[in-house]
């Protein structure tokens, strides 16, 4: 049994000389939920680009329950059980919330290559239960550009689930909606996660939801982590309210 | 989305999901009725019309799966199509074979082909991927231009025919309506299926098809070849019958032409390009009628049709059903 | 021996140049590709035959040509731009190149029209077909004319695009549409410019290397495969990269005459696949 479900190891990666990330390193136990925060451009996003294979690492490894990640295309890291969503809405806006869900079901059963069987009909049933795990039954039949912003975030998770992750990479799942609706959709990502034992990582810039949801938190600043540990560490701790703060120039 | 909206996005992928309805199947049953009756009341020009307008609507299908499929504009599709028709000939030719034997060699170079230059192409996408399939096109005609030796160069392959039995014009026309009968049943098949819904999903939001697991480089890779595939069929197809094959074949001007039938018929439709095909070739005879300039008269007609109808036949048909359901009340 | 190979390249980069700068213009700030960029050059040489002959192939009707001619299809280019492309810019990617494809058809039947089907030969201007030694080898003058004009011109968009605030414009435009024209930037006004712009770079390359090419049918997809070379090279956008990828592309167009004189062009194509692999954007192209 590993003792991580994600260890990643001195990672860095630069964009045109500046380090987006530099010197990071990160070890999730399974079944964690752990909350990444910071300001903006703090590297956040890239670290999960590298996480899900997205964008190439420069230096450094990342494991996968004990397994050597580095170098594994990003495609095959949904395989192994990496799911991901993403902060900028990424669905399939052609399709219908039932097919987004069952496009994920074929590439989750390695249907993708099948050129024979006609795809309508195919996992109908999961399709149906992934689709009412994230609340959306009823919306099954409508197009996914079509539904709430709300509802497409919740679609947005639903697509990662199906892919029944161990491992679930959340960036910013509560991004753009409506204060009331955030506890919903945490609750939600909680329940399935008790249900299913997953681990969670997850970005997000609400600090109640932070501070109350998850177990362990790490705080990246400018590419590095400056500070990790239980929420209530970090609450006091002095180097991360400067950060968030600012230097405390003048506004004493 | 409001209803007419909303309409409009389902008749838009009506076409693309395929549902299996009644409606397609009558239809199809219809048209396969009227091609195999064809030759018992039609003269000899209209079968010839029709053999050719079936082997260019198979080259455009092949075409479609990338384009409207896979969302791939390649501008040198032709490049398969003449090699498919170049190698059958050679084949058949200088190694004395009879077509049956030629014609799998010719589809077999043909998607060698394209794997290699699917290779390259696909890391590439839209402005990128245009002008690279484009620049591989003209590569594939001017060696077959300039290698006068062995192809003929501007005068042509000629001296292979089709086995005695297919020599007649209606023979050769059952023949062609039996291959691309197959051939359109095949690619009808692999859209519906789970592959030809990963190529959609990866024309849609090709990031999101790689975070759920798709290899979208494979994928895009075995859509460039089978459309190759299908398109050598079609030039072998047009080889044996014209007994020649001419450089014309692998011209950009051909890959064009077939992406101006994709706009002609409506590419988010499966039978867009079978429509499409049918009015290029009609526009085709009628146009030099009375004039050299076809292609100037063409151009005009891609002109009206991008601005003013850009779903084509496919466009028009759902105005009509609208037009037509416009008197119904909503429930 | 060999000066023959680098001048030749030099002016087969001077051109190309001039028609791959042009298209890369018009897609960094347009977003459109222009297949056909090359009938346009096309055309411009068959114009250079038309006005050069007018002045019975005297030096003067050359430069009347070159003078006149790029700024005639600017001027088309102008009309095409706002009768045609102005409605297609939100258009899929589709429907922005078939109309293109579109005018590639009602040149090329034009040229045929007006001009018949036999190529045509245009006369180096008077004067300038007088040998010169350029590192001791002869050469027709008109060779350096070619290069020293390319030069300029390059110098001239250089600064246009730098220093100008047309240029500043252009480059916003070219970064993000939209964003400039809330801030109050007339984005059509700049498409059509850029677009007149490219279409008379084109008209100045066909006119330059009409003398050495002739009028002929065919070049329309001939040179615009070579633009796009070039394009693929430097990258799409990059008018210094379609600068260096000219100079790159030409030189191994003049010596891979040396070595396959039927099929230099392979040697491009092989540089074209190898900088796909490596560098899929081009040298110079902007990441997507």
């Amino acid at each position: 049994m590993a003792r991580h479900a994600l260890e990643a190891r001195s990672l860095r990666r630069t964009f045109g000389g500046i380090a987006a990330v530099d010197d990071v390193q990160l070890a999730v136990p399974a079944g964690e939920f752990r909350a990444i925060i910071g300001p903006n451009g703090a590297g956040k996003t890239t670290l999960f680009n590298l996480l899900a294979g997205r964008i190439r690492v420069e230096r450094g490894q990342i494991f996968f329950a004990d397994r050597d990640i580095t170098r594994l295309p990003a495609h095959a890291r949904s395989r192994i059980g990496i799911g991901r969503t993403f902060q900028i809405n990424n669905v399939f806006p052609h399709a219908t919330v039932n097919e987004n869900v069952q496009l994920a079901l074929l590439a989750h059963h390695r249907r993708s290559w099948n050129m024979f069987s006609t795809a309508d009909a195919l996992f109908r049933e999961e399709t149906n239960e992934v689709v009412a795990m994230v609340g959306l039954d009823g919306q099954g039949e409508r197009f996914a550009s079509e539904i709430s912003y709300g509802d497409r975030r919740r679609l947005e998770l639903a697509i990662a689930l199906a892919c029944r992750p161990s491992l679930l990479l959340l960036d910013e799942p509560t991004c753009g909606m409506s204060v009331v609706e955030r506890p919903a959709l945490v609750e939600l990502i909680q329940r399935i996660r008790r249900q299913r034992g997953m681990t969670v990582i997850l970005i997000e810039h609400d600090m109640d939801l932070v501070f109350s949801a998850s177990e362990a938190i790490t705080v990246m600043h400018r590419g590095r982590v400056i500070a990790e540990g239980a929420p209530e560490a970090i609450a006091r701790n002095v180097q991360v309210q400067e950060v968030y703060m600012g230097e405390g120039h003048g506004y004493a | 989305m409001n209803d007419r909206a909303r309409d409009e996005e389902l008749d838009r992928r009506d076409g693309l999901r395929l549902t299996p309805r009644v409606r397609t199947i009558a239809l199809s049953l219809l048209c396969s009725a009227v091609l195999v009756a064809l030759p018992a009341f039609a003269g000899a020009p209209i079968i010839v019309g029709t053999t050719d307008t079936m082997t260019l609507a198979l080259f455009v299908l092949s075409l479609n799966l990338l384009v409207g499929y896979a969302g791939m504009i390649s501008m040198g599709h032709a490049a398969f199509l003449a090699t498919g028709g170049y190698v059958a000939g050679l084949v058949s030719k200088y190694l004395g074979v009879s077509m049956l034997v030629a014609m799998p060699a010719g589809v077999l170079a043909a998607t060698l082909l394209a794997l290699v230059i699917g290779f390259f192409s696909i890391r590439v996408t839209h402005a990128y991927f245009i002008m690279l399939t484009l620049a591989f096109g003209q590569l594939v005609y001017t060696i077959f231009w300039k290698w006068s030796s062995v192809t003929g160069g501007d005068d042509g392959l000629i001296g292979f025919a089709p086995p005695q039995l297919l020599e007649g014009n209606v023979a050769y026309y059952y023949f062609t309506l039996l291959v691309v009968g197959v051939c359109v049943f095949a690619l009808y098949r692999l859209c519906r299926s789970p592959f030809g819904r990963m190529l959609a999903a990866i024309r849609d939001n090709p990031d999101r098809a790689t975070s759920i697991g798709v290899n979208v480089r494979a994928m895009k890779l075995s859509a460039f070849v089978i459309a190759g595939l299908f398109a050598a069929v079609a030039g072998a197809l047009e080889a044996f019958f014209h007994r020649g094959m001419f450089v014309n074949s692998a011209h950009v001007i051909t890959s064009a032409d077939a992406l101006v039938i994709l706009l002609l018929g409506g590419r988010r439709w499966f039978a867009g390009p079978i429509a499409g095909a049918i009015l290029y070739k009609v526009l085709f005879i009628t146009i030099p009628h009375f004039t050299v300039y076809w292609l100037f008269y063409l151009g005009l007609v891609i002109l009206a049709v991008a601005l003013f109808m850009p779903e084509g036949v496919a466009g028009v048909g759902q105005l009509l059903k609208r037009r037509l359901a416009d008197g119904t009340p909503r429930a | 021996m060999i000066q023959l190979q680098i001048v030749s390249g030099l002016v087969s980069a001077a051109i190309l140049f001039l028609v791959a700068s042009g298209l890369t213009l018009i897609f960094g700030v347009c977003h459109i590709l222009n297949l056909a960029h090359g009938a346009f050059f096309m055309l411009a040489g068959f114009l250079a035959f038309t006005i050069a002959s007018r002045f019975a192939d005297s030096a003067a009707g050359f430069w009347l040509a070159l003078a006149f001619a790029p700024l005639a299809l600017a001027a088309l280019g102008a009309l095409v731009e706002v009768a045609l492309f102005r409605r297609l810019y939100r258009a899929d990617i589709l429907l922005q190149v078939l109309p293109t494809i579109a005018i590639v058809y009602l040149i090329g039947d034009a040229v045929r029209f007006f001009w018949g089907l036999e190529p045509l030969r245009v006369r180096t201007p008077a004067g300038l077909d007088a040998p010169i030694a350029i590192f001791g080898a002869l050469f027709p003058a008109y060779y350096a004319v070619i290069i020293a004009v390319a030069a300029a011109v390059a110098g001239g968009i250089w600064w246009i695009v730098f220093r100008t605030d047309w240029g500043l414009l252009i480059r916003a435009i070219a970064q993000d549409r939209d964003m400039a024209a809330a801030l109050g930037a007339d984005v059509g006004r700049i498409f059509t410019s850029v677009f007149a712009l490219g279409i008379w770079l084109a008209g100045v390359g066909g006119v330059l290397s009409s003398p050495i090419g002739g009028a002929n049918l065919g070049t329309d997809m001939d040179i615009v495969v070579e633009a796009f070379a070039v394009v693929v090279v430097g990258g799409l956008g990059s008018v210094g990269g379609s600068a260096v990828a000219a100079i790159l592309i030409g030189m191994l167009k003049g010596f891979g005459i040396l070595v396959y004189p039927q099929f230099a062009l392979a040697f491009v194509f092989a540089l074209m696949a190898l900088i796909l692999v490596v560098r899929p954007t081009g040298l110079f192209g902007a990441k997507e």
